[in-house]
């Protein structure tokens, strides 16, 4: 699946040549995810960040996978008023490239599918969004409450969770 | 037939599959011991065993529900959580500098100064601040201090699950005298609130340094009597070695961090690597094993303790007088919206904080990227095949700090 | 324990006046835990005494507290990062030992559980179980601030139990963040003079 040469004992990641292989990837991205693919950029971090359509998830992240981004650092989400954002990030061992793989979501009512199959780490990773955010990932082996117990109400990182054991803090700023 | 002609590892998921949850991930499943070697009659059942939440071989409050096949892991189930105590959550009502009293604390607390690190270098990419010389040496000291402290504290740890309760209080002695010096610099034992975005909050006080090279010196000198105490035991030897072997494939694979990834034979440090703050300027190995073992990931950790002392002497060396904290942060920062990244070697493997700003004086999201919590995910990978007293020792050398599994 | 037999002897003992003239003083009891004086001509205020000279006079319950209070076998339950700075102080630079406190693995041996770290909700339930499983009398230390009452997570830590006694009684609460080991041996003497009835304790 990997298109990076397999690591044997001894080996050592070559020197990245970051550019070119940022360059490559791009180029990669563009052609094969087609329309799926809503934009990209390069954050402020030094990563090349791919927006994709919700429906075109999945197939970009066999692309990523296919580029030999091997590496998983971590799948997260952000609440947005209006919308969900779920970040997928992951970098090669090989060219260290770091790529940012984010679509946007409705709140409600979508059901993403799974990447467990493509990254090892992102099945708990997928539990943890699905507790804290309520993200439901069709096609995930054991998706449950990972963090939270599993009798727990609501998910508790959306800017509207309502905690009612919470004591107000006062604003100072 | 011994351990060392076990089948050096690869990982059964097969058998683990509906305890774990693991099935369908990546390559075929391959038995870790051939069929027929160790597998049991028919008429024996599979039992469940229940380790914690509160067991002192988990490091902490984590369950672990195996699947016994006789004496053997014939499943294992890892339920985390139980140390879950909203950082995130709690990050988002805070600002930008309140956030490092709860880096320390709420992640790994056995290396605090490297999250403090991460996220400092998160909150610095974001809002662009130059960190002055003399702050990147002092930082890179007292993390290496703190490496050291805390691969003491796993080595040490794993002695008392493993008998050794004599080499635990040696590591505990050496690692008390470290603790002071970062007590003397940040005044705190554990959770120093040491370092501030651009920079540190305290300059090293009179003759800091001079202390730093004796106790680091004094720690390394007596490393080779721990060896012959503990790691070059006939019972330590015969208690790890070819216990929970992994291939390098596998460990890339599974996405294996830290000493647990080197010591498959995989170079791979990130201080050297993908370097960051002033690392790239300093001269240092990487040790690594060849089997991945119990014994060699001991091994990986005892041996960076010298690599350590070996960069905080160079960073002595270097290190420049002039300011220790960036001009013009401002006490309540509003970066502009965009979001950041930082990555970081702690002393279990690669840590990341990922901030987002919506240009407000909160982080509108910070997602922690625990090593221990991808450490701890591939645990029934690991111990599959092995038996239940061999699991505690899996556990150990795996360190999981719960904190930084549950945050 | 010696007892006296009859009025005689006490007063020989006690070296009092025996020859009959004298009116024999008032007898009193001498106050539990204090030493009986010896036998000198400005002790005889206390009259015929009934125990003998230089022995110690306690209440059975007493002499089994103080007992107690010097052997405290301490559970095992490391939570966060507080159970650190437990471990250093059972380990060799502060050597709890000194103090008869052992960490034992089994809340069936143990006397004294240290809550050292944050209680979550979904530890909760865990942490009231080891303490039921332990034998009366037992003694809880809320150590830290989180035990204490939550601490940074006070506020806004939706899935932090607000301190560790909504879910059992404590005894001793050391506060800090975490706190040194030498915090943590000063509530275990405070736990100790709880134990002797000297204090009254932190329970709230």
């Amino acid at each position: 699946m990997s298109a990076a040469p397999v690591p044997g004992k001894g080996w050592q990641p070559s020197a990245g040549a970051h550019g070119e292989a940022r360059d490559g990837f791009v180029a990669a991205a563009r052609e094969r995810l087609g329309a799926a693919l809503v934009g990209y950029h390069d954050s402020r971090d030094g990563a090349v960040c791919l927006v994709t359509t919700a429906s075109g998830y999945r197939s970009a992240a066999e692309f990523v996978r296919s580029q030999g981004i091997d590496r998983f650092d971590f799948l997260t989400c952000l609440d947005w008023p209006a919308h969900f954002t779920l970040t997928l990030q992951a970098y090669s061992f090989d060219t260290r490239l770091v790529t940012r793989l984010s679509i946007r979501i409705p709140r409600d009512g979508f059901e993403v599918p799974t990447v467990t199959d493509l990254w090892f780490l992102a099945d708990w990773e997928e539990r943890e969004v699905f507790d804290l955010f309520g993200v439901v990932f069709a096609g995930h082996p054991d998706l449950k409450r990972i963090l939270n117990p599993e009798t727990w109400e609501g998910h508790p990182l959306r800017k509207d969770y309502v905690d009612h054991m919470d004591i107000k803090r006062p604003e100072y700023f | 037939m011994t351990r060392d002609d076990l089948p050096p590892g690869t990982v059964d998921t097969g058998e683990a599959a509906d305890a774990t949850g693991a099935a369908g991930t990546g390559t075929a499943p391959e038995r870790l011991i051939p069929e027929g070697e160790y597998a049991a009659p028919d008429d024996v059942q599979d039992f469940l065993i229940n380790i914690g939440p509160h067991h002192p071989g988990t490091h902490g409050v984590m369950r672990m529900v195996t699947r016994l096949d006789g004496e053997k892991v014939a499943g294992l189930d890892v339920r985390i959580g139980y140390m879950h105590r909203s950082l995130e959550k709690i990050v988002e009502n805070r600002s930008y500098h309140q956030v490092i009293a709860f880096t320390d604390r709420t992640t790994d607390y056995l290396a605090a100064m490297h999250n403090d690190w991460v996220y400092c270098l998160a909150a610095e990419k974001l809002m662009g601040i130059e960190v002055p010389e003399r702050a990147e040496h002092l930082r890179m000291i007292v993390g290496e201090i703190n490496r050291i402290t805390s691969h003491l504290m796993s080595v040490g740890a794993l002695g008392l699950d493993s008998g050794a309760t004599s080499y635990f209080l040696w590591c505990f002695n050496a690692r008390e005298r470290l603790v002071q010096l970062l007590e003397e610099i940040s005044g705190a034992r554990l959770t120093y609130v040491y370092l501030r975005l651009g920079g540190v909050i305290y300059d090293a006080p009179p003759g800091w340094t001079d202390r730093v090279r004796e106790g680091v010196r004094s720690v390394i000198d007596e490393l080779p009597s721990y060896r012959t105490l503990f790691h070059d035991n006939y019972i330590w030897h015969e208690r790890s070695k070819g216990i929970s072997t992994l291939s390098p494939d596998e460990a890339m694979r599974i996405g294996a961090q830290g000493p647990v990834l080197r010591s498959t034979g995989i170079r791979w440090d990130l201080r050297r690597d993908m370097p960051y703050s002033i690392y790239d300027r300093f001269d240092f190995d990487i040790p690594v094993g060849t089997t991945g073992d119990v014994y060699d990931r001991t091994e990986v950790r005892f041996q960076e303790i010298v690599e350590s002392a070996k960069i905080i002497h160079q960073a002595i060396e270097d290190m420049p007088t002039g300011p220790i904290l960036a001009k013009r942060v401002p006490r309540l920062p509003t970066p502009d919206p965009g979001e950041a990244y930082a990555r970081l070697e702690s002393p279990r493997g690669e840590i990341g904080c990922y901030l987002v700003s919506d240009g407000g004086m909160k982080p509108y999201r910070m997602k922690w990227r625990g090593a221990s919590f991808h450490n701890v995910a591939m645990l029934p990978a690991l111990s599959v095949g092995y038996t239940l007293s061999d699991l505690i020792n899996i556990v150990g050398t795996i360190d999981p700090v719960m904190g930084d599994v549950d945050r | 324990m010696w007892r006296p037999h009859d009025k005689a002897e006490v007063r020989q003992i006690a070296g009092s006046d025996t020859d009959g003239t004298a009116p024999t003083p008032p007898r009193r009891w001498i106050e539990h835990g204090a030493i009986v004086p010896l036998n000198r001509p400005e002790h005889r205020e206390f009259g015929p005494l009934l125990v003998a000279p230089g022995a110690v006079l306690h209440s059975a319950q007493q002499m089994i507290s103080w007992a107690r209070s010097h052997s405290l076998w301490q559970m095992m339950f490391g939570l966060a990062c507080c159970a650190i700075e437990m471990m250093a102080a059972n380990a060799s630079h502060y050597d709890l030992d000194r103090f008869g406190v052992m960490p034992r693995g089994s809340p069936r041996q143990s006397d004294l559980l240290i809550v050292s770290g944050t209680v979550t909700y979904k530890v909760a339930p865990m942490v009231e179980r080891v303490y039921y499983q332990m034998p009366e009398p037992r003694w809880v230390i809320a150590m830290g601030n989180c035990a204490t009452a939550g601490s940074l997570y006070y506020h806004d830590g939706y899935s932090v139990v607000k301190g560790v006694d909504q879910v059992i009684p404590v005894d001793v609460y050391v506060s800090g963040c975490p706190p040194r080991p030498e915090a943590l041996i000063d509530g275990i003497l405070e736990l100790e003079r709880v134990i002797r009835g000297e204090t009254e304790g932190g329970d709230s």
